[in-house]
């Protein structure tokens, strides 16, 4: 198990390491910096000086070095454009993504698990033919376009809903049903192929000639079986939701870090969109490694290999 | 009536694949005493693995068909049962051993808690009961330390250990007829025999009837009473072991007991029966194994052969069965 | 309710098939089957609904824009962009990470171990706001585009290429062949590359979906592709500003590219069905 988690966990530094050296490099084409911080008719000397002040003089790998260090200390640096701390820009729209995230997980959970298992019980029927054409089609159309559908139909046309913002319940239902959708669209998939790969299995078929109720043998033996891979998948999606929600938090205008990253984007503030990058690659590894966790509890397997 | 405690008459089962029907039981008659044990033996494909598990109905049921002029099991018709008595009926009548321990496990429940729930479900044992009786159930199967591989999962022991485990399993009710498919095929040839032994002695303790189902004839010659011979989803001979050995009188027997009960001869000397099995997805009006049997004429052609037992207690579906040992 | 049979396998293939064939012959055809030119102003008429709405007229079938343009010849026309930029980025991406994955599969070793390090890495990252990033940063365009998605989806190519290479190497007729002295290169062509069709095709459609998805998000951005003719992620974003009083300018060019891309994915599953045949419920 130490040596499965700690390859996992060196993965996860990799990973980090890529991105936050794929950001740096990135960040350094855009131009010098230190043409948009100073003032337009500052000397060359003064413009040395800051340069110096900076570190912007030194070698490219001890700024990346210094970069990595100071992100390791929580300092991802400095928006000029909003004159703020990049990590406290962050932390101060987190809860919001939090929010939108979260609630949208849990609905896509709440409907995929029972449908997939349910659609995988009655196979070949109406149902699973409808749930499933529906799943590819949810899994075919681009998410932010249903978004915006959603809005045309309940908030325009039904008026039952707001069309977008932030406060009361009303306002996280659209966005967090959209990006559900999406999330839903696919465990539903992964669900219901699970859950039949796993009804074939031998060890149901023993389970069945023990004389089993048929509730222990879908609830015991296939069910915690068949979640193995979901879980998995839904690890994946909460990340992607928590790192990547940017379209959706940009159409209803959900105060989040994912339209704070768009918008740096449209402003042309880089060290923001950097910090976001990084941000959300650090939110991928930290959840992905939480998912390595809970296998070791559901699978004995990787417990002991 | 007949007093047997597997009665079937003329099953069929069919299974739908892809648009197309796959006949794998044609018509299977077969009777088990109670303590009797009976060798099925026969090609893969031959139907042999999905006859035993129509008998308590373990097929899946949205792809196969099961249909039987009779079809019972300790007296009573399991085509007629509701899923309930089903659940009743598996486990204290009727209990079954696969072929791969690994695969036929759940890996993520531990060994106790498989060996246990089956106690609990039929008996209504108290978990503590249960518990100990795993644990007494582990140690008549010969597997050491029963205190420790409770608590284990199924990866954690080796081939021979799995199988000890999955045989405790089956016998933890002790059921009355006992169905062991392919038991020993996927273990280490070294402990194919330590199973076999086991499997041997526990049936003569408890007294219980069993089918040995497998591809391999002079396995069963040590362990069965009586042999079955399946070919193409029906039984073509049935035979006590020593007469069936001494004297075949189907081709088909012949031919299994030339390629495999050769001890002489090295395997890879030995010779296969040429010729294929015959399609499954064929309907058949005529002996299935015409196309690859020497002593075949116009009649085997054009018409099923029936089978028909004779003075001596064997039974052949042959037209031209071999006579006397020849 | 039982014993409800629902489309098989090949019949949705063929469905898949046939809305992308559709597809691709609007982008072919585009300037002689669309009604109007696409950038052809008509303010008079702007704002039309389609056709089965009040004030819809069968000249507009599916209604007009905020200046009067045609929004079926639009959408007929962003079809040549949309598909253009997704079987562009299908291309680069394949050659790009089966090549990789060619090299990773055949010499082993460190190269594998680094690559394969790389793959994981970004198959456990979001892709999308990188690219849009880079495309920020690093300004938008046709080929920009392409690269970025091709950047995204090469490691999808490169894991099954690799996959495929490691297990042909390791077949009797290669170790044979490598006895006798057959080059490095030949080998690859003759013995590995044959092998890896079917896979490289089967990704390739889903990649093809994939890629006209993140064109759209790209373009619904604003860091897409630029040009006079839009695609249907643009289009997307331009019609979003009149959500409340004209839902299909939204809503048409959502419809084109939700078929085209459950068009890419029947066939990426039909696809992967056939080459890799395995007893499904």
């Amino acid at each position: 198990m130490l040596r499965f988690l700690a390859r996992r966990l060196a993965m996860a530094l990799v990973v980090l390491l890529i991105v936050s050296f794929t950001t740096f490099v990135v960040g350094h084409l855009t131009g010098d910096p230190v043409d948009l911080i100073a003032p337009e008719n500052a000397s060359r000397e003064a413009k040395e000086d800051l340069r110096e002040h900076l570190g912007l003089n030194k070698p490219l790998m001890v700024q990346y070095g210094s970069y990595v260090w100071r992100a390791l200390q929580g300092d991802l640096g400095f928006s000029f454009v909003q004159q703020a701390a990049v990590s406290g820009l962050i932390a101060e729209r987190l809860p919001a993504t939090l929010q939108l995230a979260l609630t949208g997980f849990v609905l896509s959970i709440l409907i995929a698990v029972p449908l997939g298992i349910f659609i995988a019980l009655n196979r070949n029927t109406l149902w699973d033919f409808i749930a499933t054409s529906l799943a590819m089609i949810g899994q075919s159309a681009p998410n932010f376009w249903i978004g915006l559908m959603l809005i045309a139909l309940f908030a325009v046309q039904l008026r039952l809903l707001p069309v977008s913002g932030y406060g009361g319940v009303s306002y996280i239902i659209l966005p967090a049903i959209t990006i559900a959708l999406q999330s839903a669209a696919r465990l539903t998939r992964l669900m219901r192929a699970s859950m039949l790969e796993v009804l074939n299995a031998d060890y149901v078929r023993t389970a069945r000639s023990k004389g089993l109720r048929e509730r222990s043998v879908l609830w015991v033996h296939s069910f915690r079986n068949a979640m193995i891979p979901v879980v998995t998948m839904a690890g994946l999606e909460l990340a992607e939701l928590i790192g990547g929600a940017f379209i959706t938090e940009t159409i209803f205008a959900w105060p989040g870090v994912g339209r704070l990253a768009v918008n740096a984007v449209y402003q042309r503030d880089f060290p923001l969109v950097q910090g976001v990058v990084l941000f959300a690659a650090a939110a991928f590894v930290v959840i992905n490694f939480l998912v390595d966790l809970l296998y070791v509890v559901i699978d004995p397997r990787v417990k002991l290999s | 009536m007949s007093g047997a405690l597997l009665d079937i008459a003329d099953l069929t089962v069919r299974f739908q694949r892809r648009g197309r029907t796959i006949h794998a039981v044609r018509g299977l008659s077969l009777r088990i005493q109670p303590g009797e044990v009976v060798g099925l033996v026969g090609e893969s494909g031959s139907g042999k693995s999905v006859a035993v598990m129509a008998a308590a109905r373990l097929l899946d049921e949205k792809l196969a068909r099961i249909e039987a002029t009779r079809l019972d099991l300790d007296g009573r018709p399991v085509l007629d049962m509701t899923r309930r008595q089903l659940e009743a009926l598996r486990g204290p009548v009727v209990s079954y051993i696969f072929q791969d321990p690994l695969s036929s496990l759940n890996p993520v429940l531990t060994v106790g808690r498989q060996l246990s729930e089956g106690l609990r479900r039929h008996r209504g044992l108290s978990r503590a009961d249960a518990r100990a009786a795993a644990l007494d159930l582990l140690g008549q199967v010969g597997i050491p330390a029963p205190e420790l591989r409770v608590a284990q999962y199924p990866h954690q022991a080796s081939g021979g250990m799995r199988q000890r485990m999955m045989i405790a399993m089956a016998l933890a009710l002790r059921p009355k007829l006992l169905i062991a498919d392919e038991p020993t095929t996927a273990l280490d040839v070294t402990v194919q025999a330590d199973i076999i032994r086991l499997v041997q002695r526990i049936q003569a303790e408890i007294g219980m009837a069993m089918i040995w189902v497998t591809h391999d004839l002079a396995l069963l010659a040590r362990v069965a009473g009586r042999i079955l011979v399946m070919y193409g989803g029906r039984i073509v001979e049935d035979a006590p072991s020593a007469q069936l050995y001494a004297a075949p009188a189907h081709p088909y027997t012949r031919g299994l007991l030339d390629s495999t009960s050769r001890f002489d001869v090295p395997f890879r000397d030995q010779q296969p029966i040429p010729g294929n099995p015959p399609d499954p997805s064929q309907v058949l009006n005529a002996c299935a194994f015409e196309p690859r049997c020497p002593r075949a004429t116009d009649i085997c052609r054009a018409q099923l052969p029936p089978l028909e037992a004779d003075a001596t207690g064997r039974s052949v579906a042959c037209f031209h069965p071999l006579e006397g040992g020849s | 309710m039982r014993g409800f049979r629902p489309a098989g396998r090949d019949t949705l293939g063929l469905i898949g098939l046939g809305i992308l064939l559709a597809a691709v012959a609007c982008a072919l055809l585009a300037p002689w089957i669309a009604p109007f030119e696409p950038t052809a102003i008509n303010l008079p008429a702007r704002m039309r609904p389609p056709f089965w709405l009040e004030g819809g007229s069968v000249a507009h079938l599916l209604g007009t824009d905020n200046l009067g343009r045609d929004m079926l010849s639009r959408v007929i026309f962003g079809a040549r962009i949309s598909l253009a930029v997704g079987a562009a980025a299908v291309v680069v991406g394949a050659a790009i990470g089966s090549s990789i994955g060619i090299i990773a599969g055949y010499f082993s070793g460190w190269v594998d171990l680094i690559l394969s390090v790389v793959i994981n890495a970004q198959l456990s990252f979001p892709f999308t706001l990188l690219a849009i990033f880079l495309l920020a940063t690093l300004g938008g365009g046709f080929w920009p585009v392409v690269l970025v998605l091709a950047l995204g989806t090469w490691v999808n190519y490169a894991r099954v290429v690799r996959g495929q290479v490691m297990s042909v190497k390791n077949q009797d007729y290669v170790h044979a062949a490598v006895s006798v002295g057959v080059p490095t290169t030949r080998l690859l062509r003759t013995t590995v590359l044959p092998n890896t069709v079917s896979p490289i095709i089967v990704v390739a459609s889903f990649s093809m979906a994939q890629a006209i998805l993140t064109e759209a998000a790209l373009s619904f951005l604003g860091v897409g592709v630029d040009g006079s003719n839009p695609s249907w992620g643009t289009m997307l974003n331009d019609g979003r500003a009149f959500l409340q009083t004209a839902w299909w300018l939204t809503a048409m060019p959502g419809i084109a590219i939700a078929l085209t891309v459950l068009g890419g994915n029947l066939c990426g599953d039909w696809l992967q069905d056939r080459f890799n045949p395995k007893v499904g419920g």
